[in-house]
């Protein structure tokens, strides 16, 4: 009788406790998405007030910004590849080159480049510093002098990257994908901490959604907020992922995710780390942490930065399955670079890396599926069994998902007040809209999917998942059906991919 | 969690607010441009009186004046017009205003009278301009350089000498541009600078402006600094030498193209064939068989730069026995005129 | 917006450029040439008294403009109205190429202000393909955002007659086009 009462009081005991720790855990990491959205706002300003026109064009006439190689691997990108790469060649920017990878492809890729380009052989006269897969050739451009393109085995895209990394000439490096379209003054923009005399390591831009935006010339003319569910809520992900996420890092110890579908690199530093390493899933987020490591340990007093004005657009997954597997595996790669890199947890040598930076992506990113599962399973189910007061289950909702909602809104209402790239009222209530229905169902699955990445990280499983191209005009691509404004006598003009390749542990 | 709350909410509604700022600022800019625009562009194209530029920049508020005027005068109106629109606008009243606020605490009031005086900035602004040169906001700084570039300032032009070595290498380019404007006084200072006492990164960074000035009197100082022992400065030497076409340059650039360090025989391969210089041709050829693959790069441009008798030589070396030589010569002798122009300036 | 410089308002819009302006442009024959009536395209504009060699039957072909830069295409939309000359605003680099390779060429050269940053294919690319396709078929002047010498040397040697760095004097831009019209029409006129 007595021990029966003591059991039943101790479970009640722990349940309460569990449930308070979930919940205070819950609190903190939301409010410190609240102290990133506080230190985002000044730079968020200053960012919108130096990224004025007349600025703009002076950086462009004084030849000051530095030389760049854009870095693009493709695999397989038959279908798109050759609209993707004239936004590329057609940035507003003084002094630039692009060097193609192309990974082994199955398909004609190459044959389409050759066809496009007026390509042309020429002999490996490139500096060979990484290790890599074999090259197979290097074509240049009859009409397009400041193409490279370069033809090798199949080895992954970190291999492409490498080898990307050794054919470059300028002393910095974009890496982008080879689905992602770039803004035509981003690259320029994205060069302005150079003019604010720091010295850069790497610089990040903001990734945005493309489904159902209007693309002509590769260039988007018109931004809109995708109707559909998916997409939408995405939409918002990446907004806020991106809009005070990351700005809120400059001031806390520098970036630790620099996005591999959009982010500047300064090329010494990268060979200096022996390029990306193709041993991993998310590859971008690896070369970032390591980068950081290697500034630190060198002491190299070298930032690393994020700016919110310079935008590439990307295509996000409409389906379940593709997101699924593109969430697993980013998570999967977030939990296998920790543990890579567990030396710098909590080790004051590597600074505000190390005590800030690192546990943050520990606590907050990497064990949030984990603490959220179990919040939510022990919230139901003490209320169910009447274990919890119903107030523990309405503090567990407002916490997780109230705060939640807020803080999408904010970064919402922040794009809304500086950049306002969706022009029409019906777009931003779209985004309002999605705010609120995120945490319905969403953020749910992609908890699932998380918690996915677990399991198959234990597994040791280092597949990147199936990828699954579908390019506009060959067959039903969902946002082509969406997107009615595109001009018909160039077909390709716009771009759908269901699977990309970029590593954005968005904020939960 | 209610200070939470409530942080979040104020930060909320301030959001709220802000975005209707912007959007009536905004609105108001796209108005004065819009009105600006036809004004500004019949005084570029049928020359005339400033008047009307004057009196619509009047009509506007401060705000959108100092936005419009920044924007369509960078885009639109050359260096040497901006002098007439200085003239006309530094008095009016709006620019006074603005300019009240050129010694702030917020910073962007500071920037904004930057980018106006680097439109209508005068000699009786050096002051202020000084001031700004020396900012806290690396943004205010960059501006103020285009200010200083208005005037005819020694002391302003000296001061940004004396600070050129701190700064990045993006600003220092940047810098070269707003100097460029005053040829005259730079070189003169320069010529004064360039002696082979003075500490090597500022000499470096003397070396560069030199260089992008492409001042002859400043280059001759130059080209003595081609011995100076520290490889740093020869590099830079042999890089700025591309722009001294004078007699004397070329045997002082193949002295360079045998140095002990790649960085020196790359620059002087480029300088070589910037300046066209056919008498170079033996020397390049052998430095396409260097160890250094910037080398061979390099001066299998300059050889292709150079052409005729160059040229030949170049497509010797595709047949030669150096199998790296071959590559690049292969490379190189494929290229566009224009190819071969924008790989070898940049 | 820009309203104000479409109406055929005000009595100096409709005159003929100011006094510099016509000093620059040499009294040839051709340019005292009383214009003969032809159709035009958008048959509004008059055609240029200078565009009007003594034998030619053919009208003078539209001066091909292409820039994404709108505020550089207003500028120049206004400058060129003022010299009664007929053209053609192209803001896509895609577009302007396809144009230019299947463009109908007479004796006249057509003259092409080319802006380098278009989307689409940028104007260097334009010039080395028009280079390689269709060379010496245009009078094409170049316009830049960065003024470095490689960039001008570089397109002059891709086939441009000219480069003007931004932001250029539109003065100078329009005495240079009303020279090559001139050029052009008696060139053809002779041939």
């Amino acid at each position: 009788m007595y021990l029966q009462i003591d059991i039943e009081r101790l479970i009640v005991t722990a349940v309460h406790a569990a449930d308070l720790t979930v919940l205070w855990y819950t609190f903190l990491v939301n409010s410190f998405f609240a102290l990133l959205l506080i230190l985002a706002g000044p730079q968020l300003f200053a960012h919108w007030r130096f990224g004025s026109e007349d600025v703009l064009t002076r950086s462009l006439t004084s030849s000051a910004a530095p030389r760049v190689s854009i870095i693009v691997p493709a695999y397989n990108e038959a279908v798109s590849i050759v609209d993707s790469l004239r936004s590329l060649l057609t940035l507003r920017y003084p002094y630039y080159e692009v060097v193609l990878v192309n990974d082994g492809s199955k398909d004609d890729t190459l044959q389409h480049l050759i066809d496009a380009y007026d390509l042309y052989e020429v002999p490996p006269a490139v500096m060979r510093r990484l290790r890599t897969q074999k090259v197979r050739a290097y074509y240049r451009s009859k009409t397009w002098t400041k193409l490279l393109v370069v033809d090798k085995l199949n080895g992954g895209k970190a291999d492409s990257l490498n080898v990307a990394l050794d054919a470059a000439r300028f002393p910095f490096v974009l890496a982008c994908d080879a689905d992602t379209l770039i803004e035509p003054d981003a690259l320029l923009r994205l060069t302005r901490p150079f003019l604010f005399d720091q010295k850069i390591a790497a610089v990040g831009g903001t990734i945005r959604v493309v489904n159902s935006c209007t693309v002509r010339d590769g260039r988007v003319t018109d931004a809109r907020v995708d109707s559909r569910w998916l997409p939408g809520v995405q939409t918002v992900e990446y907004l806020r992922a991106f809009l005070f996420g990351r700005l809120g890092w400059n001031l806390l110890g520098g970036n630790l995710n620099i996005s591999g579908a959009f982010g500047l690199f300064r090329r010494d530093y990268l060979t200096e780390i022996l390029g990306y390493a193709t041993s991993t899933v998310t590859e971008d987020f690896e070369v970032s942490v390591r980068l950081q490591r290697h500034l630190k340990e060198d002491a190299i007093k070298a930032n690393v930065t994020f700016i919110p004005d310079p935008v590439a657009w990307t295509e996000v997954p409409t389906s379940m399955k593709v997101l699924g597997r593109q969430r697993e595996r980013w998570h999967r790669g977030l939990i296998a670079t920790m543990v890579t890199h567990r030396k710098v947890l909590f080790n004051p040598k590597y600074g505000a890396t190390g005590l800030i930076a690192m546990p943050y992506y520990l606590f907050c990113e990497m064990l949030a599926p984990l603490v959220e599962t179990i919040g939510l399973v022990l919230t139901l189910a003490g209320t169910a069994f009447g274990l919890l007061a119903p107030a523990y289950a309405v503090a567990f909702f407002v916490v997780t998902y109230l705060y939640g909602i807020v803080l999408s809104l904010a970064a919402v209402l922040m794009e809304e007040a500086t950049f306002h790239k969706y022009r029409r009222p019906a777009d931003s209530l779209r985004l309002i809209l999605f705010a609120f229905i995120e945490p319905l169902g969403y953020r749910q699955m992609t908890v699932w999917f998380r918690l996915k990445a677990f399991w198959r990280y234990v597994r040791g499983d280092h597949s990147w998942g199936r990828m699954q191209r579908e390019g506009f005009g060959a067959g039903p691509a969902p946002a082509a059906a969406s997107t009615p404004a595109v001009p018909a006598p160039t077909p390709a003009a716009t771009t759908a991919r269901s699977l990309t390749p970029v590593s954005v542990p968005p904020i939960s | 969690m209610m200070a939470g709350g409530i942080v979040v909410a104020i930060s909320f509604l301030a959001l709220i607010a802000l975005r209707w700022r912007i959007d009536a600022h905004h609105a108001e800019v796209e108005a004065g441009v819009a009105a600006l625009e036809p004004i500004l562009q019949r005084w570029l194209v049928l020359g005339g009186e400033i008047d009307e530029v004057r009196t619509t920049l009047r009509g506007l508020s401060p705000y959108a004046a100092l936005r419009s005027l920044a924007r369509l005068a960078t885009q639109q109106v050359t260096f040497e017009r901006q002098q007439l629109l200085a003239r006309a606008l530094r008095d009016e009243p709006w620019v006074k205003r603005i300019l009240r606020d050129a010694r702030s605490l917020l910073w962007w009031h500071r920037f904004d009278a930057a980018r106006l005086l680097s439109v209508v900035g005068r000699e009786e602004d050096a002051g202020l301009i000084a001031a700004l040169l020396d900012d806290r906001s690396p943004a205010v700084r960059l501006v103020a350089m285009d200010a200083a570039a208005r005037l005819k300032a020694r002391p302003l032009l000296q001061q940004e000498l004396d600070t050129l070595h701190l700064r990045q290498d993006a600003v220092q380019a940047y810098q070269f541009a707003a100097l460029a404007r005053q040829p005259g006084i730079v070189a003169e200072a320069l010529v004064d600078r360039l002696t082979p006492e003075a500490a090597t990164s500022a000499l470096n960074s003397y070396i560069d402006a030199a260089g992008a000035l492409a001042s002859p009197v400043a280059l001759d100082r130059v080209r003595e600094l081609a011995t100076h022992p520290a490889p740093e400065v020869r590099v830079h030497v042999a890089r700025a030498l591309r722009r001294h076409a004078e007699p004397g340059t070329p045997p002082v650039l193949v002295q360079l193209l045998a140095d002990a360090d790649w960085r020196v025989r790359a620059q002087a391969s480029r300088a070589l064939g910037a300046l066209r210089c056919g008498i170079a041709t033996k020397e390049l050829a052998q430095a396409v068989r260097d160890r250094s693959w910037w080398v061979r790069y390099r001066s299998a441009l300059a050889l292709a730069q150079i052409g005729g008798p160059a040229h030949e030589e170049l497509l010797r070396l595709t047949t030669c026995d150096d199998p790296m030589a071959r590559d690049m010569s292969t490379l190189v002798s494929g290229l566009s005129s224009a190819a071969v122009v924008e790989m070898s300036e940049v | 917006m820009s309203t104000s410089n479409q109406e055929p308002q005000a009595e100096p819009l409709a005159q003929p450029p100011s006094e510099p302006m016509r000093r620059l442009q040499p009294p040839t024959d051709a340019a005292l040439a009383m214009p003969q009536a032809s159709p035009t395209p958008g048959g509004t504009l008059p055609p240029s008294p200078s565009a009007r060699p003594p034998g030619a039957n053919e009208p003078t072909p539209p001066i091909f403009v292409a820039t994404s830069d709108q505020a550089l295409a207003r500028i120049l939309t206004f400058a060129l109205e003022q010299l009664r000359l007929p053209f053609r605003l192209i803001d896509s680099g895609t577009d302007a190429l396809r144009e230019l390779l299947a463009m109908r060429v007479g004796s006249q050269a057509p003259i092409v202000v080319l802006d380098v940053d278009l989307p689409g294919v940028d104007g260097h690319a334009i010039l080395e393909r028009l280079g390689v396709d269709r060379p010496d078929t245009f009078l094409i002047l170049v316009l830049s955002s960065h003024a470095d010498e490689s960039v001008q040397v570089r397109s002059l040697l891709a086939g441009a007659l000219d480069h003007l760095a931004k932001p250029f004097n539109v003065r100078v831009l329009m005495a240079k086009i009303q020279r090559w019209v001139a050029m052009s029409s008696r060139v053809a006129g002779a041939a």
